[in-house]
């Protein structure tokens, strides 16, 4: 995945966007008693930052034909211990952990359901609620999203 | 101190990005068969940046030095401080480096480093040509020079990343700028910079993010391992690709927990030496260069950081600041040169102190290609803030070199000794300066990196001649 996806991804996968963007894009109108819907900012929007530009996203004042699709050390330090990505993810977390009365198997169950397209196995989710605690606190939740997004299922796309 | 990684280690180590991509993956050696191999003078390039225009006859090429007074002409004003002697009998550098006069019998002395001709001046423009050695704007990513390097030579130790940049923040004004050459380019992230924006917290660099304990850290992992393993359709989707995450992902948790990253832990240095270097953040830096240095780092640069109008960028006040500015690189600076020798890394470390152009009380460019004045100078100086170096100079410039092969207590290169002091026998350019730089490191000044079928040569279209009257 590129940066800007790989974001996106962790962001409709806990409802938490990016914030601060540097363009606006056309919103749709909201009826006249409608509550307008929670800002989505995708990452294409937002400055460059440490996470991103770990992970390949070019300067923009320069043309660039490609993006390398192989890990590097550098990207996985920065996903491993990077202060940007940790921050995305304790958001993400408490915003999940927030979800009235989900049990722990089903939100690992639901979490692999939106990130893999797929049921997570019966160890799978043991090891998943072994991760998040149950019930499941903000903290296991972040860990088990980051070691989600970390698969090369997650990440690779075929 | 162990100074030397075997083959053997480096290849059971290294991630499988890095070996593909040095080996046989993209980008590709250009004419590789034909490139000269060279004996290198140096394993590590430290590269100490003077961000901002670090004005020559206020450091390491004083002239005749005015006073400050009320009613001041100008034109009179070449240097605002007087010069003091060295160790070395031929060389007088500016008030305010006495630490480094010290140890100027290890030093290479250049003082006709020439800027290029951009136009208008900005800085950025300049440090990416410094940085580069190629103009803006390309059509190519460039890359780095600390990139490049990773990228050739690869790691000394494989636990410490090749690049390491110190210093350098990007939230301020020409943060973006910045950015754009504070990269690996094309050459992939695998050889950009691994940052490190304050010393002082380097340690956290190489930790868990805040809020997390070891065992935390740990125990996300294992889980993590735990679920790779456990995946159903781990073994279905088989590949290069998925291999090099893993491997990535099991590399930085190596480096994280290797003892290589007790180099990144300042604290861990006894407080005699630790308060040597504690000028503030270059200082600090500047121990951590000399920290990773031994730990097998292969090009770190230490930046005093670019933010506009500040540090050296004086556009006013400029001999005030210099006090503050010199106070802040002597010690350090002399503290890393006799510690690498103490430890007998000197010899095979090349300390490259520089800045993207100089600065003069009038001229703004140089002769024959003046630029548009950024600064108003009173033709009658009455007050202190005007009383300094303030426009930008390109036609000289001071480059200090030590260690890495180069030759000791000389002085390379004359400048005038009245306005305009450019350069005046053996001017040397960056495309060179370059040239030399990558000689030290073993590397031919004409290899090439294949990039959208076309060679992007090291330096600027492999036209480099590194000055071999510099080494030893």
């Amino acid at each position: 995945m590129t940066a800007e996806q790989y974001l996106d991804a962790l962001s409709s996968l806990t409802g938490t966007w990016q914030e601060d963007p540097q363009f606006s894009v056309p919103q749709k109108p909201v009826k006249k008693d409608e509550t307008p819907p929670p800002p989505v900012t995708r990452a294409w929007r937002v400055k460059s930052d440490p996470l991103t530009r770990a992970m390949g996203r070019p300067n923009r004042e320069q043309v660039t034909s490609r993006r390398q699709s192989v890990a590097t050390a550098l990207e996985a330090v920065e996903m491993t211990n990077g202060q940007t990505l940790a921050t995305l993810l304790e958001r993400g977390a408490t915003n999940l952990a927030a979800s009235p009365d989900i049990s722990a198997p089903d939100l690992v169950s639901s979490l692999y359901l939106h990130a893999l397209q797929r049921a997570a196995t019966d160890r799978e989710r043991e090891i998943g609620v072994g991760i998040i605690g149950a019930p499941p606190g903000a903290e296991g939740i972040a860990d088990l999203l980051w070691a989600i997004s970390m698969l090369p299922e997650f990440q690779l796309i075929y | 101190m162990r100074r030397t990684w075997n083959r053997r280690d480096f290849l059971k180590t290294a991630s499988a990005a890095t070996l593909s991509a040095m080996a046989a993956g993209f980008p590709r050696r250009a004419g590789a068969e034909s490139t000269e191999k060279l004996h290198a003078t140096a394993d590590t390039l430290i590269v100490l940046w003077m961000a901002g225009g670090m004005a020559h006859t206020e450091t390491f090429d004083p002239k005749r030095y005015t006073p400050f007074e009320v009613g001041l002409n100008p034109d009179r004003v070449l240097s605002t401080f007087p010069a003091i002697d060295t160790v070395v009998d031929n060389i007088k550098i500016s008030e305010g480096l006495e630490n480094i006069a010290t140890v100027m019998d290890r030093a290479t002395l250049i003082r006709t480093y020439k800027a290029a001709d951009l136009g208008f001046i900005l800085h950025s423009r300049h440090q990416y040509h410094w940085h580069t050695g190629y103009e803006p704007p390309l059509s190519v990513a460039a890359p780095h020079i600390g990139s490049m390097i990773a990228r050739t030579l690869g790691p000394l130790n494989p636990d410490v990343p090749a690049f390491i940049d110190i210093g350098q923040g990007f939230d301020n004004g020409e943060g973006e700028e910045l950015k754009a050459f504070h990269t690996a380019g094309f050459l992939g992230s695998e050889y950009g910079p691994f940052f490190v924006p304050n010393p002082e917290e380097a340690q956290a660099s190489v930790q868990p993010p805040k809020g997390m304990n070891q065992e935390r850290f740990k125990a996300r992992y294992k889980a993590y391992e735990q679920l790779v393993k456990e995946s159903p359709v781990g073994d279905a989707m088989s590949g290069y690709q998925k291999d090099s995450l893993l491997r990535s992902m099991e590399n930085a948790h190596r480096l994280l927990t290797s003892p290589a990253a007790k180099a990144f832990d300042l604290s861990l240095e006894p407080k005699e030496i630790y308060d040597r270097y504690n000028t503030g953040r270059f200082g600090l830096g500047c121990l951590l260069a000399r920290r990773l240095t031994e730990a097998g780092a292969r090009f770190i640069e230490v930046t005093t950081e670019y933010i506009p109008f500040k540090y050296w960028d004086t556009h006013e006040d400029g001999h005030t600041r210099q006090v503050e500015l010199k106070k802040m690189i002597d010690a350090p600076i002399a503290q890393l040169v006799l510690d690498l020798e103490e430890r007998g890394l000197l010899d095979r470390t090349l300390i490259v102190l520089a800045s993207e152009f100089s600065r003069d009380m009038l001229t703004e460019g140089k002769p024959g290609a003046p630029v548009k004045n950024q600064v108003e100078v009173p033709p009658i100086i009455n007050e202190l803030k005007h009383y300094g170096m303030h426009r930008h100079f390109t036609d000289a410039g001071s480059v200090l070199m030590f260690g890495g092969g180069m030759k000791k207590g000389y002085l390379y290169g004359v400048t005038a000794d009245e306005r305009p002091c450019g350069a005046i026998e053996k001017p040397i350019d960056t495309t060179d300066l370059h040239a030399t730089m990558y000689r030290a490191m073993g590397i031919p000044a004409d290899l090439a990196y294949e990039i959208e079928k076309r060679p992007f040569y090291v330096t600027k279209d492999g036209l480099g001649k590194p000055d071999m009257d510099l080494f030893a």
